[in-house]
C-alpha cells in the first residue's frame, strides 16, 4: 500500500536542505557537507539531486541566491533562506518534533512504569 | 578530472549550464579534492538529472521546444477533428447500414476505431490539461495506425493491397499522432483556451458532416466499400505534411496564431479533396466542387479569425504560462 503524502509535508532531502541553511547562506558543496552532518552520514546529496531541489525551492521562493565569489579559479554561489523558507522549515520541524513526541509518548505507555524511562 | 566533469555537465540542456555549469563545476572539484578522487555516483546523478531535465523540457522554453511544443497542439487537435470525423461515418455510421466488410459480426467497425479512439481521448486529455497523457495517447494512435497500415504497404510489392480505413488517412493520422506525440500538447493558454481551439476546428467538423452524404452513392471515403489507395497515400502524406510545413514556417515567422489557425481549419478539408478528387470531378457533389472550394476557404477563414482574435486577447498570459510551467 502506496502511503499518500499530504501537499504540506516536506521530504527528507528538501527538509535537510533547508535546515543546513538556517544558520545562514552557505554554497552548493557547503550544503552537501552540513546535509552529511545533519543525518549523521545518512543522507548523501549528490551534485544533480542538490541542484534540482535548490531550483525547486528558489521557485518555491524558499531560498534565494546570496552572492557568489570564486575560490582558487570556482565560482561559489551562496544561497541562503527567505522568510518563507524559515517558516516552511520551522513549520515542518514543529510537525515532525509533534509527531516523534506523541510516538515517544506511546512507547512509554506501552513500556509501562517498569520499564523507568527506558526510552529517551 | 575538470575536462571529465565539464563533458558530463554537457549533458544538461544549454540553459542549465548557463545557470548552473560554473558553480557545479567548482561543486565537485571541491568534492573531488575532499575526498582525494573523483566520484562517479557524482558523474552518475548527474547524468540522470540532465536527461529527466531534458525529457521533461522543464527551464526556459527554447525555441525549438516552443515550436514543438505548439506544432503538437495543432496536431492534436487534427487528430480530434479526423478521428471524430471517421468515427461517426466510417466506424458508426448508424444510418447506413451497408457495409464493404461481407459477412463481418462487427459491420463496419474496423481496427481502425483503435486509433481514432486515442485520437479523439487524447484531445481529451489536451483540454484537460494532461499533457503527459495526451501525448501518451497520441502516440499510440500513430503507433495503431502505423500498425494497420503497414502489412497492406508490404503486399504493395506485389501489386494488391488496400486497407480500411483508406491509407491515406491512415497515414495521415499517423503523422500527426507522430507529432502529436513529439511536442507538449498543452493548450497554449489555459485549459478553456483549450477548448476554444478545439471548437475552432467546428466548422471544418461540420461541414464535413453536411458534405458526407453528398459524396456520391458509392461513399468510398468513409470505406463503404473497398479502395485503391496507393495513389492516395502519397497525396494524403504530401498535402498532410505540407500544411504542417506551411504552419511551421509560419511559427517560426512568429505569426504562430496564424499557423495555427491554418492548420486546424484547412487540413482536414484538404486531406478531404485529396483524398476524394473522382468524388468531386465526377459531380457528385451537387453544389460543384469550386462553389464548395470557395466555401470551405470562407468557413476556414472564419474559424482561423476566431482563433487570432481569442489569441490576441489572451496573449500575454501565454508567455507568463509558458515561462511559469516550464521553469516549475
Amino acid at each position: 500500500m502506496v502511503a499518500v503524502m499530504s501537499s504540506s509535508e516536506m521530504r527528507e532531502p528538501t527538509f535537510l536542505v533547508l535546515a543546513a541553511l538556517a544558520d545562514g547562506r552557505k554554497h552548493g558543496y557547503a550544503v552537501i557537507s552540513e546535509v552529511a552532518g545533519l543525518s549523521s552520514g545518512r543522507v548523501t546529496l549528490r551534485p544533480g539531486t542538490l541542484y534540482a531541489a535548490l531550483d525547486r525551492l528558489r521557485d518555491e521562493g524558499l531560498v534565494r541566491p546570496a552572492g557568489e565569489e570564486i575560490v582558487d579559479g570556482r565560482l561559489r554561489r551562496y544561497y541562503e533562506l527567505t522568510d518563507a523558507g524559515a517558516e516552511a522549515l520551522a513549520t515542518e520541524a514543529a510537525r515532525l518534533q509533534s509527531n516523534a513526541d506523541q510516538a515517544l509518548r506511546r512507547l512509554r505507555l506501552r513500556l509501562g512504569p517498569a520499564a523507568g524511562g527506558g526510552v529517551a | 578530472m575538470s575536462a571529465l566533469y565539464r563533458a558530463v555537465l554537457k549533458c544538461y540542456p544549454r540553459w542549465w549550464r548557463d545557470q548552473h555549469g560554473e558553480e557545479a563545476l567548482g561543486l565537485l572539484l571541491d568534492s573531488a579534492e575532499a575526498r582525494g578522487r573523483a566520484d562517479f555516483r557524482d558523474l552518475l546523478n548527474l547524468a540522470a538529472h540532465a536527461a529527466r531535465l531534458r525529457l521533461t523540457q522543464a527551464g526556459p522554453p527554447t525555441l525549438v521546444q516552443g515550436i514543438r511544443s505548439r506544432v503538437s497542439v495543432i496536431a492534436v487537435t487534427l487528430l480530434a477533428a479526423i478521428s471524430s470525423t471517421f468515427l461517426v461515418f466510417g466506424e458508426w455510421a448508424p444510418w447506413d447500414p451497408r457495409t464493404s466488410m461481407e459477412g463481418s459480426p462487427i459491420g463496419n467497425v474496423t481496427t481502425g476505431s483503435i486509433c481514432f479512439l486515442a485520437g479523439l481521448l487524447a484531445a481529451i486529455a489536451m483540454v484537460l490539461g494532461r499533457a503527459a497523457s495526451a501525448r501518451w495517447l497520441a502516440a499510440f494512435s500513430a503507433l495503431s495506425a502505423f500498425a494497420i497500415m503497414a502489412p497492406p504497404i508490404a503486399q504493395f510489392a506485389h501489386g494488391y493491397g488496400f486497407t480500411r480505413p483508406p491509407g491515406g488517412i491512415l497515414a495521415f493520422v499517423t503523422m500527426v499522432g507522430a507529432l502529436a506525440a513529439a511536442g507538449e500538447p498543452l493548450p497554449p493558454r489555459s485549459r478553456s483556451r483549450g477548448l476554444f481551439t478545439l471548437l475552432a476546428a467546428g466548422p471544418t467538423i461540420a461541414a464535413m458532416l453536411i458534405l458526407a452524404p453528398s459524396l456520391g452513392p458509392e461513399p468510398w471515403f468513409y470505406y463503404r466499400l473497398p479502395d485503391q489507395v496507393a495513389l492516395r497515400i502519397g497525396l494524403g502524406i504530401l498535402l498532410g505534411t505540407g500544411l504542417i510545413v506551411l504552419a511551421t514556417v509560419l511559427l517560426i515567422a512568429g505569426h504562430r496564431v496564424w499557423g495555427a489557425a491554418l492548420a486546424v481549419n484547412s487540413a482536414p478539408w484538404l486531406l478531404l479533396f485529396a483524398l476524394a478528387p473522382t468524388a468531386l470531378s465526377a459531380g457528385a457533389v451537387p453544389v460543384g466542387g469550386p462553389l464548395l472550394l470557395a466555401l470551405v476557404i470562407v468557413a476556414a477563414l472564419l474559424a482561423g479569425l476566431i482563433v487570432v482574435r481569442i489569441s490576441r486577447h489572451r496573449q500575454p498570459e501565454t508567455f507568463r504560462r509558458m515561462t511559469t510551467k516550464s521553469q516549475g
